[in-house]
């Protein structure tokens, strides 16, 4: 899951990214306006952490343009400003979800979480498919009741197949999820983590479909 | 004395009014006495001659009577022997003919001789009498107006306090207003005379209001910007308590309490700006040279400038006096130059000049950074304003505490290059300490 995180603030960017990165997500940082327009230019991200006071271009300005421009990505403020008008401004300027600093770290995944399941179209927290769950919030995997233990990155790219069964999703498509801004990516890293959750969840629950990528059936 | 206008007032209309009235008592009374005794005096000559030439016999002398008549009239003849006396208390014969004062032991009289015929004819009248009549006749000018006195006195009560009630209006009305809600006075014909008085208190009442809403601005700022650094805090705690052992805690204990300095930091420039503000407690201020408080800032900083590699110097070449608060200049200085040393890329140099030139003590501050450009040169004095791109973790305070400290001390702050396009230099004019200059 690749967030994009725009924060002018280094000290609170950088315990965002680090938390977040812990979280299992892919952090992109960009630290004023004009570099957040730029980097929104590029649909890579899944959701999008905005500040509000921005050197450069101001934060709901951003958000303005990015929803003129058609982009439906999920934008979560984050700011200092906690009067009843600007929250009011930032969800009618195209926001989803309002958090005033400070807030937990906790709360944010909370509140991402939910942003990112309305984003798939679904209600229920616990991601279903087959004989499949996956928890978000907790991070637990099941297949036939049974507790699967994944690592963090195994994780991030099930969860990325199974946020769209049925869906194929390129290599490129799913090291984007995995890693962000200058994260060294090995080469053939995918296709390792693919073995490893091919063992752990049996060989069919992943299909490849050749020359173009991976999926996993809507009826695993 | 009554503190009451209302009965000062009437006190003091009442008290003029009676000795007014006094006054024309006594007049009516003077006047009254004269116009009397030219009557009564003719009369008294009147009666005199009236009395026929010859042919009068003694006449026996009225028994004396309780009732005293005003007029006495006794007729001797020409050997003095007194023929008539119409009461016998009267005065003696007068020596002189023609108008005359008597006092006798009695009381003194007005006496008329004259020779009629034969005889001597003395008319009398006594003068207490006549005195009487004048004062009758004051009395009876002045009783109405002593009459007026009371509806005079209610007239003025009535009046007086009509007249005040404006004033009255606008004690209820600044009675009745909130320090949250501090609005002019209604405007209203107002007497002349309480007109100053209600433009006084708006006066007043903008000013304050205009401090209050500074001060909740300054609140609300404050508040809004400890946000950002708590934020900082709590995420970097969050961060701390779940790094496992190790490594990885230490660094996010050292995140933490980077977090907290900064915190303390911009609560510390917090209390500075509060303490500098125009409405602060004012502090003494003593002759001291600007040279020396600048000197005492450089050698506070110089370790810090040099372990990032910039080069820090003063030339200061005669003392430069001035009338200042010794502790906040140093916070004056010490943040210029601070913000040179923070923002001045590492080989360069912070230069510190201080001149005494006429009238003026100058305080320049000269680095070889980025500058500012000119349409922000305003801006960097407001509260919290972070100039673009310049690694933000300041206060955004420091400049808006230079330009409190300077307000106070009368001094006058410029912004300029320091070479063409490039650094910044920040020159503070303070007016010289008199008797300095020589």
């Amino acid at each position: 899951m690749r967030v994009l995180l725009v924060e002018d603030d280094v000290m609170i960017g950088a315990s965002l990214q680090q938390g977040l990165r812990d979280d299992g997500y892919a952090v992109d940082w960009v630290k004023d306006g004009r570099a957040a327009e730029l980097a929104l230019a590029d649909p890579a991200h899944q959701l999008v952490l905005l500040d509000l006071g921005l050197p450069h271009k101001d934060g709901l300005t951003v958000l303005r343009g990015l929803r003129k421009r058609g982009s439906r990505v999920p934008v979560l403020i984050l700011t200092a400003r906690d009067a009843i008008e600007d929250r009011v401004q930032g969800l009618d300027a195209g926001a989803d979800d309002y958090l005033v600093k400070p807030f937990s770290l906790a709360e944010l995944a909370a509140r991402m979480r939910a942003l990112l399941r309305r984003d798939a179209g679904r209600a229920d927290p616990v991601v279903r498919v087959g004989s499949l769950t996956l928890d978000p919030s907790t991070r637990e995997v099941t297949r036939d009741g049974k507790p699967v233990m994944l690592s963090a990155r195994e994780y991030a790219l099930l969860e990325a197949l199974v946020a769209r069964p049925g869906a194929v999703l390129s290599r490129t498509q799913l090291e984007d999820k995995l890693y962000g801004w200058g994260q060294e990516v090995e080469s053939n890293t995918v296709e390792v983590y693919i073995h490893a959750l091919r063992r752990k969840l049996g060989q069919d629950f992943i299909k490849n479909v050749r020359g173009v990528g991976y999926m996993v059936p809507k009826t695993a | 004395m009554t503190h009451s206008i209302r009965q000062r007032l009437l006190l003091w209309l009442l008290a003029a009014l009676m000795t007014a009235t006094a006054i024309a008592a006594f007049a009516v009374y003077q006047q009254a006495r004269v116009e009397a005794n030219a009557l009564f005096d003719y009369q008294l000559q009147q009666i005199a001659h009236a009395f026929p030439n010859e042919g009068l016999n003694a006449v026996p002398t009225p028994r004396v009577g309780d009732a005293r008549s005003i007029t006495v009239i006794q007729i001797w003849d020409r050997a003095g022997i007194q023929l008539y006396l119409s009461d016998p208390y009267s005065p003696p014969l007068s020596p002189d003919t023609g108008y005359s004062d008597m006092a006798t032991p009695q009381g003194s009289w007005r006496v008329y001789t004259g020779l009629v015929g034969n005889y001597i004819v003395q008319v009398s009248q006594q003068t207490d009498a006549r005195h009487q009549l004048a004062a009758r006749t004051a009395l009876r000018t002045i009783a109405p107006l002593l009459l007026l006195l009371p509806a005079l006195g209610a007239l003025v009560w009535i009046v007086v306090g009509r007249g005040l009630r404006p004033l009255q209006e606008v004690a209820r009305e600044v009675g009745s207003m909130s320090p949250r809600a501090l609005q002019p006075l209604t405007q209203r014909d107002l007497p002349d005379e309480v007109q100053p008085l209600a433009e006084a208190l708006n006066g007043l009442l903008g000013r304050l209001k205009e401090a209050a809403e500074r001060e909740r601005a300054f609140i609300a700022d404050a508040a809004h910007e400890l946000r950002t650094p708590l934020a900082a805090i709590a995420l970097q705690a969050e961060l701390a308590e779940r790094a496992p052992e190790g490594e990885q805690r230490a660094a996010a204990c050292a995140a933490l309490k980077g977090g907290i300095e900064r915190a303390t930091r911009l609560v510390q420039q917090l209390l500075t700006l509060a303490r500098n503000e125009p409405h602060a407690l004012e502090r003494k201020h003593e002759p001291l040279d600007l040279a020396d408080a600048a000197r005492a800032v450089i050698a506070e900083q110089a370790a810090i400038a040099d372990a990032r590699g910039i080069e820090l110097g003063l030339t200061a070449e005669a003392p430069a006096m001035i009338d200042g608060d010794a502790e906040a200049l140093r916070v004056l200085i010490g943040n210029l130059v601070d913000n040179a040393v923070r923002y001045t890329p590492p080989g360069g140099n912070v230069e510190v000049k201080v001149l005494a030139q006429g009238n003026h003590a100058q305080l320049v501050v000269a680095d070889t950074g980025p500058g500012i450009p000119e349409e922000a040169r305003e801006r960097v004095f407001d509260r919290f304003y972070r100039h673009a791109g310049n690694g933000a973790t300041g206060s955004g305070l420091g400049l808006a505490i230079v330009r409190e400290i300077a307000l106070r001390h009368g001094a006058k702050i410029t912004l300029a290059d320091a070479r063409p396009g490039s650094g910044l230099a920040v020159t503070v004019e303070f007016p010289r300490r008199h008797g300095a200059a020589a």
